[in-house]
Parts: C-alpha cells; sequence; structure tokens
C-alpha cells in the first residue's frame, strides 16, 4: 500500500525546495501551483479511500521512531482531520493563486515558506502522536515569524517576535502536558493516553498547560492581543493563511486533545471557557467597531467570530443529549470552516487593495464602490458572509452554535446571537467609510480587478456561497466522527 | 407539477438578478430586460399556482433538500404554499413587476442600472423566499435576505451622504428584530425539535408549562416573532429606520418600504396565529405596539413636508394598525389590508415618484403645488388617498371596514377610528398642497410611458381589489388554522356589497373620515395662515413629533455616541493598556529587566566568570559530600 499520508506531508516540504531550485529557471509562482495542484489531486484520490461513515481513524501509518520512549511516528485520518485537511489544501491553493498579483524581491522563499507551512498545518491535522504534533505546531511557526518578518511592513520585526514569543512559550506548556501524559502512558500516541486513568487534579493542570498553547493560537480572549498586530503586519497571504489555518490549530487541538484526553477538567473548565468565548464574541465585537486600521480590524472580528467555535465546543458539557451536544460541537466545526472563507476571504481581497495602494487606515479610503465596483462586490459578498447573513457560509456554523446555546440557557443564546448585531455595525461602518462617497484624489487612481483577479475572488465567492446552501457536504463529511468525539468527551475517566 | 412551478417561481428572479449583476454593464438590454422578463415569468407562475393551489383549503408542502440534517436535527429546504403564502407571493411578484417597468422609465438615466435592476429582482427572490418557505429557516433566510438587498438599494446613490447613512441604519435597526427571530427559531427547536410549519403550527399545547423568568416558553417565542415583526414592519420604538429609508430611488421606496418588505411582520405574525391566539398576555402587547405606532406615527406625518416622508409615516401607520389588529384576532382582516395596502401605497409612492420627476427632484410639497396639470398623476394620487382614507368602494375601504367591523371591543374600536380620522386628515392634507395649492411651478419634466403604465395598473387595483378578493377571504382565514368563524360572520356581511356599503355611510367612522376632511378642506381653502401660525407658535413640540418624539435624536445621537464611547473605552483601556500593556508587554518587559543582573554577570570579564565557576563547583562539591 502508498503511504499516501505521508506522501501528502511530503509534497509540501518537496514542493517548498522544488520552488527554491527550479525558481531559477522557471516562473516560480508556477512551479508552486503546479506542486499544489499535484497535492489536491492526491487528496481527490485520499478522498475516495476514505468510508465517511465509519468515524474511527482511517488510512493509519505507524512508523517506529524513539523506541526508547516509545515514541511512534503516527498519521491517521478521520472526519474531522479530513475537513481541515480539505480546508488547509483549498486555502493554500488560493493563497498561491493570489500571489500571482504580487511581486516581492524573493519570490521563491516566499512562496516556499507557503508549501512549507501546508505540510506543517496539515501534520497538525494529521498525526496521532503528542511528539510528532508537537514537532508539526512548531515547525509551522518558523515560515510565519520568517514571512511576517521577512515580508511583512514597517512595524513587523516587533510583531513577528511578538507573535513568535507568544505562541512559542503557550506551546513550551503544551509540550509539558504532552510529556507528562506520555510517561504516564507510556506511550505518546493519542489513543493510548484515551485509555490512561487520570485523576481530576491530573486532568485540571494538564487541561491548563493544554489550554494556554491552544487559547493562544485560538486566540481567546484575553490572550488576543499579539493577533491584531501579527495581522497588520503581515503580508497578504501570511495574514490569509494566519486567519484560516493558523487560528483553526488552536481550536483542533482542544477537540482532538483536551476534550478526549481530559474530558473531567474540561467539564470542570466548560462554564469557564464558555465565558472567556461570550466575553471574546461580545467584548471582541465592540472593540472592533473603534479600530481605524482595517486589517485590525478585520483581526479583532476574527477573534469575536473564534469566540463561536470555543462556544460550540464547550457547549456540549451543558448539553442535555448527546444529540444537542454534538449539534453544537458541529456547529464549531462549520464555523471554523466559514470563518476561513469569511476572514480569509476579507484578508485577500484588502490584500489586492493593499498591493496597489499601501494604506491601511479607513480614513484615507473613500468612495471605493464607485471607483472600483467589481472588487467592491466580492468584497461585500465577504463582510456579508462574515457578518451572517444566511445563505453565505458564515451563517451556518453561528446559527448552530446559536441554536444549541439556546438549547442549553437561552440567556446565553440571547447574548450570543447579539453578535448579529454587534458584527454588522462594525463590519459594515468600515464598508461604509471606506466604500461609499466620492472617491478621493488618492483612490482615484486606482484600477479595478483584472479578470485574473476576478476569477480568484469569484472562485472564493463560490465556495462561501457553497457552504452556505449545502452545509451539508461538511456534515456528512465528519458528522460520524464529530458524534464520536462528543461521546467520548463524554465519559469520565477518573478512576478506570 | 406544482412543484416545478413554485420552483420557477421562486428561482427565475434569482437568475436575472446573478445575470444583470455579472454581465449586465455589458449591454442595456441584459440589465433592464432580463430582470423584468425573469419577475414577469415568476408572476405568471406565482399567478397560476394561485389558481390551482390557493382554494385547495389545505397546504401544500414540497419538500426539496435537507439543507442540514445531523443528530435528529432535520432543517429541510421546502416550500409550503396556501392561501395565504399564494396571495402574498401574487402580491410580491405583481409589485415588482409593475415596480421594474416604472423604473426603466424612473431609473433611465442613472448609473449603475444593471445593480440597480439586479438588486430589485434579488429583493423579489427573498421576499419570494420568506412566503414560500417551509419552516422558519427558510423564513429567516429570506427575512435576512430582504434586509440585505433593502440596504443595498437605501445605498443605491452611494456617492451621496444621506443614503449612505439611512442604509446602515436600516440593515442594524433590522438586525436587532432579527435578534427576535433568531431566538423564537433556537427555542422551538429546544422544545419541540423541529421549526417546520407542519411540525409546529398546531403544536403549541404540547409546550409544557416551563417557564423562564417570568414568562412561559410559547410567550418567550411568541414575543421573539414580535421583535422580528417589529424589526422588519418598523413598529415603535424601532420604527427609526423606515422614514430615513426614503434616502433609496422612489420605486424602491414603493416596493420595499410599502408594499412588500415592511408587511413581512405581519405575515409572521398571521402565519404564526395559533401561537398568538394561544398566548394572549403576548396579544396584548401586539396591539398595544401597533396602536401606539398608528396613532402615533400618523400625527407625525400631519406634521412632515416632504412628499415621501409623508407617504413613509402613513405606511407607518397603516402596518401600526395591520399589527395592532393581528393583536385582537383579526389576522385575516390584516391580511386583507395588507394586500389593499400594498396596490394603493406603491400607487401612492409611484405617484410620488412621478410627481418628484416632473418638478425634478422637489421633495417639498410646499413647493411642489399645482399638479392639477397632469390628470394622470392627479386621478392616481386621488384614487390613492381615497383607498387609504377607507372611502367606499375603493379597495381600502372593504379592507378597513371589514377591520373595524371585526373588533368588538368598544375601545380598540375608538382607537381605530381615531386612527382612520388622523389617515383621514394627513391624506387631505396631502392631496391639497400638492394640487391646490396655487403655486406655479417650474419646471415641468414628462412622465415616462413604463410609468404612466405602473400608474394606470395600480390605479385600477387600487380602486377595485378590495371587492375582488371578498370572495376569496374565506380561503385567507381557513388558512390560518384559527377558528374563523368570527371572521366569517364578518366576511358574510360584505359579501352583500350594497347592503356594506350603505351601513358605511350610516356608520360612525365614515361620518368621522368625511367630517374631517370637509373641515381641514375648509380651513386650508380660507384660514391658511392660522394653521401657519399655530405651528409656529408650538414649534418646540412641532419639532419634537417631528423627530418621531424624540426617538431618532435618541438613537442617532445618544446611543450611538455611548456605543462608540463604549468601544473606545474598551479599546483603549482594556485592550491596549491593561491586557496588552501591562499584561503581555508588561510581562516582556519584567522579564527584560530581571534579566539585567543576569546579563551583567555575562558581560565577558574572565574573572566574573572564573568566580562564578568557583562558587559553582564549590555548591556542588558541598552537596556531594
Amino acid at each position: 500500500m502508498i503511504p499516501m499520508l505521508s506522501l501528502l506531508l511530503g509534497s509540501g516540504i518537496l514542493g517548498s525546495i522544488a520552488v527554491i531550485y527550479l525558481g531559477q529557471y522557471i516562473k516560480s509562482r508556477h512551479v508552486a501551483l503546479v506542486c499544489c495542484t499535484l497535492t489536491l489531486l492526491l487528496w481527490a484520490f485520499i478522498t475516495q479511500q476514505m468510508d465517511f461513515q465509519d468515524p474511527s481513524i482511517q488510512l493509519i501509518e505507524s512508523y517506529s521512531w524513539i523506541d526508547v520512549l516509545n515514541i511512534r511516528f503516527i498519521l491517521g485520518i478521520d472526519g474531522l482531520s479530513y475537513v481541515f485537511v480539505t480546508l488547509t489544501l483549498l486555502v493554500n491553493f488560493i493563497v498561491i493563486l493570489s500571489t500571482y498579483w504580487l511581486e516581492y524581491e524573493d519570490m521563491g522563499f516566499y512562496l516556499a515558506l507557503f508549501l512549507f507551512m501546508q505540510s506543517m498545518v496539515a501534520g497538525v491535522f494529521l498525526t496521532f502522536d503528542a511528539i510528532a504534533f508537537y514537532l508539526f505546531w512548531e515547525g509551522m511557526l518558523i515560515p510565519m515569524y520568517l514571512c511576517i518578518g521577512m515580508f511583512g511592513s514597517s512595524q513587523r520585526s516587533k510583531a513577528a517576535m511578538k507573535f513568535f514569543l507568544y505562541t512559542f512559550i503557550g506551546s513550551l506548556c503544551m509540550l509539558v502536558g504532552l510529556i507528562y501524559m506520555g510517561f504516564s502512558a507510556q506511550s505518546f500516541s493519542f489513543m493510548a493516553m484515551q485509555d490512561l486513568a487520570l485523576s481530576l487534579t491530573e486532568q485540571k493542570w494538564l487541561f491548563l498547560a493544554l489550554l494556554f498553547a491552544f487559547a493562544v493560537k485560538v486566540p481567546m480572549f484575553p490572550l488576543h492581543t499579539w493577533l491584531p498586530d501579527a495581522h497588520t503586519e503581515a503580508p497578504q497571504s501570511g495574514s490569509v493563511i494566519l486567519a484560516a489555518l493558523m487560528l483553526k490549530v488552536g481550536a483542533y487541538g482542544l477537540m482532538r486533545l483536551s476534550l478526549p484526553l481530559l474530558p473531567d477538567a474540561s467539564h470542570y473548565f466548560a462554564n469557564f471557557m464558555i465565558g472567556l468565548s461570550l466575553v471574546a464574541i461580545i467584548y471582541v465585537g465592540i472593540v472592533a467597531y473603534s479600530q481605524r486600521d482595517i486589517k485590525r480590524l478585520i483581526a479583532y472580528s476574527s477573534v469575536a467570530h473564534m469566540g463561536f467555535v470555543t462556544l460550540g465546543i464547550f457547549l456540549a458539557f451543558g448539553a442535555s443529549t448527546i444529540e444537542s451536544a454534538s449539534f453544537g460541537y458541529m456547529g464549531a466545526v462549520i464555523q471554523m470552516v466559514a470563518h476561513a472563507f469569511g476572514s480569509g476571504a476579507l484578508f485577500l481581497a484588502f490584500g489586492w487593495l493593499y498591493q496597489r495602494y499601501p494604506i491601511r487606515e479607513v480614513e484615507h479610503y473613500r468612495g471605493l464602490a464607485t471607483q472600483i465596483p467589481k472588487f467592491s462586490m466580492f468584497f461585500l459578498l465577504y463582510v456579508f458572509s462574515t457578518i451572517g447573513v444566511p445563505l453565505t457560509a458564515g451563517f451556518v456554523g453561528e446559527w448552530m452554535v446559536i441554536v444549541s446555546a439556546i438549547a442549553m440557557s437561552p440567556l446565553l443564546g440571547g447574548l450570543c446571537a447579539l453578535t448579529i448585531v454587534i458584527s454588522s455595525i462594525y463590519l459594515l461602518s468600515m464598508f461604509r467609510s471606506v466604500f461609499f462617497g466620492e472617491p478621493n484624489q488618492a483612490v482615484s487612481s486606482l484600477k479595478d480587478i483584472d479578470g485574473y483577479a476576478y476569477g480568484v475572488l469569484l472562485l472564493v465567492a463560490i465556495l462561501i456561497l457553497f457552504i452556505g446552501v449545502y452545509p451539508q457536504l461538511i456534515i456528512d463529511a465528519c458528522g460520524a466522527s464529530i458524534r464520536q468525539l462528543t461521546e467520548v468527551a463524554m465519559i469520565s475517566k477518573v478512576g478506570i | 407539477m406544482i412543484n416545478q412551478m413554485a420552483l420557477i417561481s421562486l428561482f427565475v428572479p434569482l437568475v436575472g438578478a446573478g445575470l444583470a449583476r455579472i454581465i449586465g454593464h455589458r449591454s442595456s438590454f441584459i440589465a433592464q430586460y432580463i430582470p423584468i422578463i425573469g419577475v414577469l415569468i415568476s408572476w405568471l407562475f406565482a399567478c397560476a399556482l394561485f389558481r390551482d393551489v390557493a382554494m385547495l383549503n389545505q397546504p401544500v408542502d414540497l419538500y426539496q433538500f435537507y439543507w442540514l440534517n445531523y443528530q435528529g436535527y432535520t432543517l429541510e429546504f421546502g416550500l409550503w404554499l396556501d392561501a395565504l403564502s399564494l396571495m402574498m407571493m401574487v402580491i410580491v411578484t405583481s409589485v415588482s413587476l409593475l415596480v421594474h417597468i416604472y423604473s426603466l422609465g424612473y431609473m433611465q438615466k442613472e448609473p449603475g442600472l444593471h445593480c440597480y435592476f439586479a438588486y430589485v429582482s434579488f429583493f423579489t427572490f427573498a421576499m419570494l423566499l420568506l412566503v414560500m418557505g417551509n419552516n422558519l429557516l427558510i423564513v429567516f433566510m429570506g427575512w435576512e435576505g430582504v434586509g440585505v438587498a433593502s440596504y443595498l438599494l437605501i445605498g443605491f446613490w452611494q456617492t451621496k451622504a444621506y443614503p449612505e447613512k439611512a442604509s446602515i441604519k436600516a440593515f442594524v435597526v433590522n438586525r436587532i428584530g432579527d435578534l427576535g427571530l433568531l431566538f423564537a427559531i433556537g427555542l422551538m427547536l429546544k422544545a419541540l425539535g423541529d421549526i417546520s410549519f407542519g411540525g409546529v403550527l398546531d403544536q403549541v399545547g404540547k409546550i409544557g408549562a416551563q417557564s423562564y423568568g417570568v414568562l412561559t416558553i410559547p410567550e418567550w417565542i411568541c414575543f421573539g416573532l414580535l421583535l422580528a415583526a417589529m424589526g422588519k414592519s418598523a413598529q415603535m420604538p424601532l420604527q427609526v429606520w423606515l422614514p430615513d429609508s426614503m434616502a433609496g430611488p422612489t420605486p424602491i421606496s414603493a416596493l420595499i418600504h410599502a408594499a412588500t418588505m415592511v408587511t413581512a411582520g405581519i405575515y409572521l405574525i398571521a402565519r404564526f396565529a395559533p401561537w398568538f391566539e394561544a398566548v394572549p398576555y403576548v396579544g396584548h402587547w401586539v396591539t398595544l405596539i401597533g396602536f401606539t405606532t398608528m396613532i402615533l406615527m400618523g400625527i407625525v406625518a400631519l406634521l412632515e413636508y416632504d412628499i415621501k416622508r409623508i407617504v413613509a409615516y402613513s405606511t407607518l401607520s397603516q402596518l401600526g394598525m395591520m399589527i395592532g389588529v393581528c393583536g385582537i384576532s383579526g389576522y385575516g382582516f390584516s391580511l386583507f389590508h395588507l394586500a389593499t395596502h400594498a396596490a394603493f401605497k406603491a400607487l401612492l409612492f409611484l405617484t410620488a415618484g412621478a410627481i418628484i420627476t416632473v418638478r425634478d427632484h422637489e421633495q417639498d410639497i410646499r413647493n411642489i403645488g399645482a399638479m392639477r396639470s397632469y390628470p394622470l398623476i392627479h386621478l392616481a394620487m386621488f384614487i390613492g388617498l381615497a383607498s387609504m382614507m377607507a372611502i367606499p368602494p375603493l379597495g381600502g375601504f372593504f379592507s378597513k371596514d371589514s377591520m373595524l367591523l371585526f373588533v368588538k371591543d368598544p375601545l380598540m374600536l375608538t382607537i381605530m377610528v381615531l386612527g382612520a380620522t388622523i389617515t383621514a386628515l394627513y391624506s387631505t392634507r396631502l392631496y391639497y398642497w400638492l394640487f391646490w395649492q396655487s403655486y406655479d411651478a417650474k419646471p415641468n419634466h414628462p412622465v415616462a410611458l413604463s410609468m404612466k403604465f405602473s400608474l394606470i395598473v395600480l390605479t385600477f387595483f387600487s380602486a377595485y381589489l378590495g371587492y375582488m378578493m371578498v370572495p376569496f377571504l374565506p380561503y385567507l382565514v381557513g388558512s390560518l388554522g384559527i377558528d374563523p368563524k368570527a371572521s366569517l360572520v364578518v366576511i358574510e356581511k360584505m359579501s352583500d356589497t350594497g347592503a356594506f356599503i350603505d351601513h358605511a355611510f350610516a356608520s360612525m367612522p365614515l361620518t368621522l373620515v368625511l367630517l374631517s376632511t370637509s373641515i381641514l378642506f375648509y380651513i386650508y381653502w380660507s384660514h391658511i395662515s392660522k394653521l401657519t401660525s399655530l405651528r409656529e407658535r408650538f414649534a418646540l413640540v412641532v419639532d419634537w413629533i417631528s423627530s418621531q418624539y424624540g426617538l431618532n435624536p435618541l438613537y442617532e445621537n445618544s446611543i450611538v455616541k455611548i456605543y462608540s464611547n463604549t468601544s473606545h473605552y474598551f479599546w483603549q483601556y482594556i485592550d491596549r493598556h491593561l491586557i496588552d500593556g501591562a499584561g503581555v508587554e508588561g510581562t516582556a518587559r519584567r522579564i527584560f529587566n530581571l534579566s539585567k543582573p543576569l546579563g551583567r554577570m555575562s558581560d565577558g570579564k574572565l574573572y566574573h566568570y572564573v568566580t562564578i565557576m568557583v562558587i559553582g563547583l564549590l555548591v556542588l562539591l558541598l552537596g556531594l559530600l
């Protein structure tokens, strides 16, 4: 049998090497695009081999690695991983497509970073061994650090440093927790850790250790302040990857590690987490209104929308039935996918604009809808998706989480439903200042998107609308796994 | 067959909208006629469906596919056809078609025409989705969709300051209402596990007596629905967006902000009539809010001078009446009034649009004047206003008098007659200023043929729709799922048209209406200066009323300012200084400061290193010993 998952991870790394070396002879963008397409084809092949009705881990590849400590290199895939790897590959494909309208001196290196990052992120989603998980987790930090530090805007070095240190400290706490669990279970595979009996006190400490890493990545309030800085300084593609993929890794960690491995502590902290998520949704949404920097505003909106993800996950503990628990959990998954295409799309579109008019402050823009109508059409669609208008991607997940929140407590549900007002206030105010009115002097030299950019933005728009009209596709892909993950999270581990 | 027809009727406007938006800038044919053809097809199929299905006396539930099906939550995408939804479909597509045609003339020289037509067609699609959906989720999709269309169209003249402000205001206020619908959906799913009409409409009794806070679950749900209706149908205190929505093109005001979208709230309440019947407590609130809006907004209309805003306030007042009557179980007649209102209010707006065209964008009724030289406009305005005033035998007469006939409670009846009188007063006022004021106005632009066509058709329907609809009313009432006995008595009386009109002439309401009209006309004719001086004397009160009883400044100044200050405070003090400054970077700084003594040790001087090594060795040795 071909080790397809290893091949998938290898393709990104090989691709990044290929881009750097072949980039001297052919246009490096073509190489990167070919590499991405090949990976997607491979992915289509893997899709055919999967059984989506089966909640267990499939296509397992297990290699011995450090035998002394019983550390193995385990790759596998289940419905949840499948959805996120698909997301990773699609987003990366779009990012590579969009680099055609960018121009950097060291384009080959820039592209190589993203191909490498693709492998690392996909690795996080595919691995089932704690140490490999940690390696992939840190592995994606480095290209992102380089991406912000080398290709970012004026304040880039501070932002890159803040981003790196903040997430790195978080990851170290996670490593400690993972090592503790690994030694207790005498194996570092997640499956072994799941059978490990842990007392509530142990679980609490481990939960907090892991949470620190995950909460920084998500990011949850009050650990969110690195994100606006990182986003504002990151280049276009960096912002897209940051919003669409990096943030998802944190929530994935909660789903894959915290809940199944530490169910009692998760239950114990559930209300705390729900509270923090609610603060993120409402407080951060209100803060977003004051932002004068467009990228910073979108970053804050990211934090607010990721609040729905953590909320949906931890609502499971307040649900009366396993069905309604998995419903909210599923809402969280769909919200992550939707957010990737909502905020990611906003960053992508803004990146196009920034390339032509490198100003991020709202005040400097005026009348874009008159000056560049086609661009505005797409931007508005992405705005609508982000504020959760039905039949776009942004609605589905939010709605599912709100429904399960109401099922748990109508007051909680009512509070988090406030987001539909808050988000429309901050995003439409921004849209109003930037796109309405007479075009000002500076904007009046802008040309509308060309056919190529139109195609890329249209592709994103179609994806957004498709998820909004037919979310069942995502549910069919990961429904069985989500149900199982929810069930596992409900089984106490104290004194097995 | 019915399924295909329904799908065609629903989706053809969407296709038209998409084509016009994406490739419409290439040719004006695609931009204008493709959406019109789309809506025409939709209208034809809606009428055909109406003929086939509306009189069946039972709903047709058309399942399409599962939008979402997971863990027992089955949310299907399906359509629901009964007398109520079909009536709404016909209203929506007819008015939309006429507005499309009217816009050919009205908007002909505007840039961005393809966007305009695309948005209007998209609105038609969303509105059809709203009224055709077979569960609350589909209704919500349409509900938000029309909100988006309204936002886009109010802001259509995007370079001007007023539409810019009005569009976001409309969207945000509407979304406050949408919260209610979202909340009701969630609670309904929690209580019944279902939100499809077939599964919930007659199930209100199955919900246990469990209560949250002071209200039971059905009461919370109905309050949610009421909040939604207040947002969309612009009931006080959420009415502030509707007068400002007049910033959009006039045909849009006719279609969205008078005839169709704003009636969605009434549709929702009528659809859930069995629920509102089961919770009389909420019904009181419905009546209170509706009638308050009717009276107070009618008074504002009496003082306004902008022609579009007068009609907008009158819309608010009429909507208030419909909502209020829903609260006292007169759903069928409320819907009847919705239908005739759609005809005459669309007519009034389109006529106002024609007047604005003629007078080159003059909207102040004091400066328009002398419109008598345009017989068609005069006729249209006259029929429209008379219909609104419920003069027999015009459309509005049948619907308004059926409501008055239905209401038994003397207090309610008094309030409604008061509302009808105020309607008569502001209609008379508008009519006088537009047509009988001898003000020699220029310029005089011609009215385009397409505009004339729409005016003629709507004039006809404003006059006759009430009479035409009477035979249909039993089916409409029957589709509501409540006990139709009281309504059928009224309908019985109405079927004998001659006696009904005779009765009306002998009754209080019509007498009062005619009397107040005559008095006001007399005052205008001979003592107009007194009115002006009265207005000057009470300038403060007039200002207060014109600001919608202080609500508009409250929202625009106080609440917006509080929100933005809160936001700024949160950002500057909590996010930047506390969390990021003191927390994150503060920690970094503290670590940096702590590292200074260590840094001093590793300063490259050899004897420092030697000292440390020696100390270290000593410690190690001591440990070993």
